[in-house]
């Protein structure tokens, strides 16, 4: 048997050809390298967004990858053009960013002019029309012209054979047109998919594309499966040997990889005549004086060595220098930040200002931080106010310029609903049946659940089009869908970034988006700062400005007082709403047993109460060795060293890094591969290898096959949620300065949370409802007293005018401002010294803010619907007229319009005035569960604050329950979800009956049965906050 | 008299009451059915919530321009009550019956028959009776049922019912002045409060009041009845199609009640997605009365086997004759058929039945099974995009192979090929199921030209599909 051709597939697509190609890159390149192919190209239409991946498919896979890209021009010439080398990559992706900077979000558009240069150091293959869209022969003719003059000896003309009715005409007419204009002619196989089997998938994509169905779609589609990777004995039939041939010629002429992208840091970060190296070690030297004066303790002095020592070697001075002005720009501005991330911890960064984490007082892992073997930048990510992020992001396009910095890109994926969705559409199932079925899928349901709800919303999960249904939809899901911006990665480059990566348009005016997205960077090692917002920082940044207004003098973070035993007393009593992290429900259960101490149990909580640490099993083991209950022991001195400061429990990342090299004998770099796993696995699966390894190297070392399984299961617990624990430190931090605000200045703590909303966990009616229960007076929003914003005066909170609904900033801002000239008058005064609309006028009445002016509610509202709504000379006294005998509202009614203005009262709480009612039907409140029995029946009512379904519960929901007097936490297990979904995912006001579980101070309802009380609320507006 | 739920009963879906159906617009609901309605399904809520509520909820699509429609139709059909009756858009008719209620034997038995044909047409009304129209619309769709008959009751009665019945906008700013009621609101100045809601919610008032006329625009009866009516969903039984056509030939009654005519014939035209079949309902002389109507069409659909689904249905009222007067043609003129063509045609379809007379059209599908349907008579089409014969075996032969190549009467010698056709995987036998074929021309030995073809799979069979010549 003659011996197979060699070939290289030069046109393929992969599904980042959004709806078009039918195949994952990997799926591609492990294919054509089980064909045996020279090469493979992968040419995304007009993108670069999966050639990233592709190259580590291919290198995976062992086959060559040809970078390349599939372009159609303005007037229908479609062209593949290929990068020889690096400079033809900078050309191709420089053409990539012109077509897509022309053209509106998500698409691309190039004329035949855009392509008058040559684009030099790339092959171009011209894929003729054919069929009954075939351009006629004088048309061939002129375009091959073209192209034998824009790319001399560069270009082909490519026969695709695909099984078509006229294939033997076409290849003769095309060596006709190849003599005639001296392009030669290659093979090409338009893939769209990796084998024959995906052509349901790729049809598929066609509908969606075309907005149909596929049995509506018709000639849309392609007549055959012929688009995938084919066998070499195949190709071997269908072409001409010559074809095959020249594909080999083509892709030995291809020698470009992205191996070859270097990274190279802008130079403007440092000053005139100092090298990286030096100005960092000043900068560094100055930061350690500033933080320690003369004495810098040794420890810190060592470190900071070795950390530059290992900077220096890897280069990465110009990263830590990016960073280092970008939050010195934010300190001159007055902005709080905060670094977190893995080199975010380290001495350096503590000297440069980045973070607020004394290294005098934690222990950084090295390998966590820099790693030589890791070939990647360090990684910082900084936490702006979010309110104020804007000015940093545009600080850097003012540095570097568009040319040079961009957001990454995120991919958005097909996920279980929109998979469905659109699996449906395009299997033309009425959309009525498809919104029926997603919206039954709850937020949890898992692909198992899948025939089950489909059972549910009336199909039946084995007839054959449900059957294909699903399959085409689980086969749809990770599927990438389009580009989006990421919330804050920028990539900074020293020269033009779009020879680097395409960029490509944002959604979002006067931003760009490079298309790769975080992975891709990472990949290649290239630099990312990430610019994040975080809205706790403006509350503490607002906070700090009242306590210094009120003390008189600057009061800073770094001013807050370290280990207040009264904070501490706080946080043990689960008095922590509003703090920073430590508020969410399953912190607050925990914080009692815990009982943090000193700074590090906050880190641990912190790190702890998360899903990966809950799904591990550490949780109660370290809750019992803490409580004394259970002996801390290690099986070796070398783990001790390890876990001795949690106790015996691997806790933090780190840690289980650490272990691994100790007890199972991994080198640095392996442990770091097995962090980048865990953060993985669940994915992409891929712990098995770490597994054996770790296995069989800790029974080398002589430890019990019991602690090393153990040791693996909470590994894999860690999943994507465990905590580094310079991570856990940086935000720790973050919940002591809350926390010590809380209880120090909890009304300055209220207007600086009430002025960063929306943010964390609660409400503004709860957080003003807590700091009331805390003895802070909290004060109407009133034209005659209030700031647009919320305002301390002496003790007492202020509420400003921004809670308003309806209410703009610009007439906030000037209601104030008239104020401040001179006290209002009357009404009359107010409208014609602050410029008010009516529109103005009538929500300042709804929030009861002219009380002072114009009386109740409805008075205010009568006289404020007397101006008119377009203003002219002629009012004026026309707010004053007398007002007619209209009877104030009753409480409730007041009550309901507070919440529908500003979302909280001041008044009593909705739930006190149907007391009596609760009562009568015998619900306990919030308050009085405390003393009944663990064990004991109870019930209790509430409005629904909240419903959460954490992944490691096993289908528990948790739901929190408010009433006048607080919160109650409600359990409700799987069974009772399922049967009274309605109930608990419809209610505003729930009744609960239960049995009550104590556990020391903390408190949990038990749900055995759920009553909707909706109804009493009547119209009062409700709203829960519903998390995963 | 008001109709709550005409966005789903517009839609004229058949489904028993018991089903959950209601109608969205903007992803909020706007009707729903009494089934969906007792599971807790509003009004005005959105349609992920109602969802919740009731998983089955079976969801669609409001279709404004169909209530329209539908609302003019039930105009028509009351005319057999009163001629003097006014739209009220976008869910109510207004009608004039104090001049009619001799005729119909008082109020009680005026409602009980309207009640009773709208039932028969799928249709739940509210209605109410008050001295003003503006107060009867007000209270049909309040408190359905009340009867105020004077002046008096009508503003005694209006006084109770809630600021809601006026423009969502007005109806929240007077609950700002603690103003639930209309009767609290007439309380007010009548300056100051038109200064704040505005003089045109002040005169809507008086006018519910009777204290202004309320001059409305009697309903236009259009002066030729040809009526059309979309289904919920592509009807393939033409008994199915009876529930529908009732509610047009309901609106062809009273619309020749208005004009006192009859008619002797009338035309139902069932629309496919693709052209359209008429059907002639004829009557032994000339007639407006509902129960004739009904079972002319109930024979005539009984009858007749559909062409293609059907989409649509239009009737349109042949010639109109005074009811005295007696008609004498019983089909259309001769001279209707301007073209021979078309004459032909006609009595091609007398003599053979209507569905054995087709055009053969292109139809975009890359399985020859499915790349011709049946179109019209008469329509001319496209060329096929590819090559393809002009004979296509309805059903393919299965070849002889001998030899490793494929017989008929001889060895045949492929021209060309293969053309390989892969598709339909979503079909599950509605048509030609999922295709895996290479097509070659082929060459008989007496040099007739065939279109062959092979199961692509491992050693399939060959099969002889059509003829080019």
């Amino acid at each position: 048997m003659a011996s197979l051709p060699d070939y290289a597939e030069l046109h393929c697509l992969s599904n980042f050809s959004f709806l078009r190609g039918a195949s994952h890159a990997e799926e591609l390149a492990a294919r054509a390298a089980e064909l045996g192919y020279a090469a493979l190209a992968v040419t995304d239409e007009g993108s670069f967004a999966g050639i990233v991946r592709a190259h580590q498919a291919a290198k995976a896979a062992g086959i060559k990858l040809i970078v390349g890209v599939e372009l159609v021009l303005g007037d229908g010439m479609k062209l593949v053009l290929l990068a020889q080398n690096r400079a033809g990559y900078g050309n191709l992706s420089a053409l990539v960013t012109l077509g897509r900077r022309q053209a509106e979000k998500g698409a691309y558009r190039l004329a035949r002019q855009d392509l008058d240069w040559g684009v030099p150091d790339c092959l171009a293959l011209w894929i003729p029309r054919h069929g009954l869209r075939q351009d006629p022969p004088e048309r061939e003719s002129d375009d091959a012209r073209w192209l034998a003059e824009r790319f001399p000896e560069r270009a082909w003309i490519a026969f695709e054979r695909l099984l078509d009715a006229d294939d033997a005409e076409r290849l003769a007419a095309l060596r006709a047109l190849s003599a005639a204009s001296g392009l030669p002619l290659v093979a090409a196989g338009d893939v769209h998919m990796h084998v024959r089997s995906r052509r349901p998938l790729q049809d598929t994509l066609t509908a969606l594309r075309l907005k149909t169905s596929v049995d509506r779609a018709g000639h849309a589609l392609f007549a055959n499966g012929e688009r995938h990777l084919r066998s070499r004995l195949r190709l071997a039939r269908l072409y001409p040997p010559d074809l095959l041939a020249e594909t080999v010629r083509i892709a030995a002429r291809c020698t470009f990889s992205l191996d070859e992208l270097r990274y190279e840091y802008p130079e403007e970060i440092v000053p005139p005549g100092a090298t990286p190296a030096s100005y960092l070690r000043a900068e560094v030297d100055a930061g350690l004086q500033r933080r320690y004066g003369a004495e810098v303790p040794g420890k810190v002095m060592a470190q900071v060595d070795h950390e530059l020592a290992l900077i220096a070697e890897l280069a990465y001075e110009p990263y830590f220098l990016t960073v280092y002005d970008i939050v010195k720009f934010a300190r001159s501005q007055g902005i709080l930040c905060q670094g977190r991330g893995s080199a975010a911890n380290s001495a350096v960064c503590y000297a440069l200002g980045i973070t607020e984490v004394d290294p005098a007082r934690s222990t950084l892992l090295f390998e966590r931080f820099l790693s030589r073997e890791r070939k990647e930048p360090p990684d910082i990510d900084v936490d702006f106010e979010h309110q104020r992020r804007e000015e940093v992001i545009q600080y850097i396009y003012k540095k570097y310029g568009r040319e040079r910095a961009a957001l990454t890109a995120t991919v958005i994926s097909y996920r279980t609903r929109s998979a469905l969705r659109d699996a449906g559409r395009a299997l033309g199932i009425d959309s009525g049946r498809i919104d029926a079925l997603t919206a039954s899928m709850a937020w949890w349901d898992s692909r198992e659940q899948w025939p089950e709800r489909f059972a549910a919303a009336g199909l039946d999960p084995d007839s054959p089009r449900v059957r294909k249904w699903i399959a085409l939809a689980q086969r749809l899901v990770g599927f990438p869908r389009h580009l989006s911006q990421h919330v804050g990665g920028f990539v900074i480059a020293r020269d033009r970034l779009d020879r680097l990566v395409p960029i490509e348009n944002a959604a979002m005016d006067g931003r760009s988006v490079i298309q790769w997205d975080k992975d891709d960077i990472d990949a290649l090692g290239l630099m990312k700062v990430d610019v994040l917002a975080l809205g706790m920082l403006t509350a503490i940044r607002r906070t700090l400005d009242w306590v210094s207004r009120k003390r008189g003098y600057p009061f800073r973070m770094q001013d807050i007082p370290a280990e207040d035993a009264a904070t501490y007393a706080m946080i043990g009593r689960a008095d922590t709403l509003g703090v920073f992290q430590i508020e969410s429900r399953a912190q607050m259960a925990m914080l009692p047993r815990l009982r943090p101490k000193e700074f590090y149990d906050l880190v641990i909580e912190v790190a702890l109460v998360r899903p990966g640490p809950i799904q591990g099993g550490m949780v109660h083991p370290y809750l019992r060795r803490r409580q004394g209950k259970e002996a801390v022991d290690y099986p070796s001195e070398a783990v001790k060293a390890v876990l001795k400061r949690t106790l015996g429990i691997p806790i933090f990342q780190e840690q289980a890094m650490q272990l691994s090299m100790v007890a199972a004998g991994f080198t640095p770099g392996e442990a770091d591969q097995l962090r980048r796993a865990m953060a993985a696995w669940k994915r992409k699966g891929g712990l098995g290898p770490f597994r054996d390894k770790l296995l069989a190297g800790m029974a080398a070392r002589g430890y019990d096959a019991e602690f090393a399984e153990r040791l693996f299961r909470q590994i894999e617990g860690f999943g994507d949620y465990g905590f580094p624990e310079s991570h856990a430190t940086s935000f720790a931090l973050l919940a002591y300065v809350s926390a010590w605000l809380k209880r120090h200045e909890p009304a300055a703590f209220l207007v600086g949370l009430l002025n960063a909303q929306p943010m964390g966990f609660y409400s503004a009616a709860q957080l003003v409802q807590d700091a009331r229960r805390h003895g802070v007076e909290v004060r109407a929003a009133d034209v005659t007293a209030s700031d647009w914003l919320t305002t301390l005066t002496g003790e007492a909170v202020r509420l400003g005018l921004h809670l308003i609904a309806g209410l703009g900033a610009a007439a906030g801002e000037r209601i104030a401002a008239a104020r401040r000239a001179a006290p209002f008058a009357d009404l009359g005064d107010l409208v014609r010294r602050a410029g008010l609309e009516r529109n103005d006028l009538d929500a300042l009445a709804a929030a009861n803010a002219l009380a002072a002016l114009a009386g109740h509610r409805r008075a205010a509202a009568w006289r404020a619907a007397a101006v008119p709504v377009q203003r002219d000379l002629l009012f004026g006294a026309a707010p004053d007229e007398a007002v007619p005998d209209l009877a104030p509202p009753r409480e409730g009614e007041d009550i309901a319009a507070d919440y529908r203005s500003l979302g909280l009262s001041l008044g009593r709480h909705p739930l006190a005035l149907l007391r009596t009612r609760l009562e009568r039907w015998r619900y306990a409140t919030a308050d009085s569960l405390g003393t009944i029995e663990h064990n004991r029946p109870a019930r209790c009512a509430g409005i629904v604050a909240g419903r959460q379904r954490p992944g490691g519960a096993n289908g528990v929901v948790f739901v929190t329950l408010e009433d006048e007097t607080g919160l109650t936490n409600v359990i409700v297990h799987p069974r009772l979800v399922e049967r009274q979904r309605r109930e608990l995912l419809g209610a505003r006001l729930l009744g609960v009956l239960g049995v009550l579980q104590r556990e020391g101070e903390v408190v949990h309802l038990i749900a055995r049965r759920l009553l909707d009380h909706s109804d009493l609320l009547g119209a009062l507006p409700t709203s829960s906050r519903d998390f995963h | 008299m008001a109709f709550p739920r005409l966005p789903l009963e517009a839609l004229g879906d058949p489904s028993s009451p018991d089903s959950s159906l209601a109608v969205e617009e903007g992803r909020r609901i706007v009707a729903c059915s009494a089934a969906a309605g007792s599971a807790g399904i509003r009004r005005g809520m959105g349609v992920a919530a109602a969802r919740t509520r009731v998983p089955q909820l079976r969801v669609r699509l409001r279709q404004p321009s169909q209530e329209t429609d539908a609302l003019a139709r039930l105009a028509c059909w009351a005319g057999r009550f009163t001629p003097r009756l006014s739209l009220a858009p976008p869910d109510a008719l207004l009608l004039e019956v104090g001049g009619c209620l001799r005729l119909f034997g008082g109020l009680p038995a005026i409602l009980d028959r309207l009640a009773g044909e709208l039932a028969a047409q799928g249709f739940s009304a509210t209605h109410a009776v008050a001295a003003t129209p503006q107060a009867a619309l007000w209270f049909a769709m309040q408190m359905p049922g009340v009867r105020c008959d004077t002046p008096a009751a009508t503003r005694q009665a209006l006084d109770h019912l809630p600021s809601e019945v006026l423009p969502a906008e007005i109806a929240r700013t007077l609950h700002r002045f603690g103003l639930r009621r209309l009767g609290a609101a007439r309380c007010l100045p009548r300056a100051a409060l038109a200064q704040r809601i505005g003089r045109e919610a002040i005169q809507t008032l008086a006018r519910a009041y009777g204290e202004l006329p309320d001059l409305r625009t009697d309903f236009a009866f259009p002066a030729r009845f040809a009526q059309s009516l979309e289904l919920p969903s592509a009807v393939e039984n033409a008994g199915a199609l009876l529930f529908a056509a009732r509610r047009l030939t309901a609106a062809l009654a009273g619309w020749l009640a208005v004009r006192k005519a009859g008619i002797a014939a009338c035309c139902l035209h069932l629309r496919h997605r693709q052209g359209s079949t008429p059907l002639t309902l004829a009557f032994a002389g000339a007639t407006r009365d509902p129960p004739r109507f009904e079972r002319v069409l109930r024979e005539r659909l009984q009858r007749h086997v559909l062409a293609a689904p059907v989409e649509a249905l239009r009737l349109e009222a042949g010639t109109v004759a005074d009811l005295a007067e007696e008609n004498g043609t019983l089909f259309a003129q001769p001279g209707d058929s301007r073209h021979a063509m078309a004459a032909l045609l006609e009595r091609l379809r007398a003599r053979l039945g209507e569905a054995r007379v087709f055009t053969l059209a292109m139809a975009p599908d890359h399985r020859p099974e499915c790349a011709t349907r049946r179109g019209a008579a008469g329509t001319a089409d496209v060329t096929p995009p590819v090559r393809r014969p002009f004979w296509l075996l309805a059903i393919p032969r299965r070849l002889d192979e001998i030899g490793g190549r494929p017989h008929d009467r001889g060895a045949l010698r492929l021209l060309s090929g293969p053309e390989r056709i892969e598709s339909g995987w979503w079909d599950d036998g509605e048509a030609a199921g999922d295709l895996r074929r290479d097509y070659f021309i082929a060459l008989t030995p007496d040099q007739r030209w065939l279109w062959i073809f092979r199961e692509a799979r491992l050693a399939g069979d060959w099969y002889l599909h059509g003829f080019f010549a």
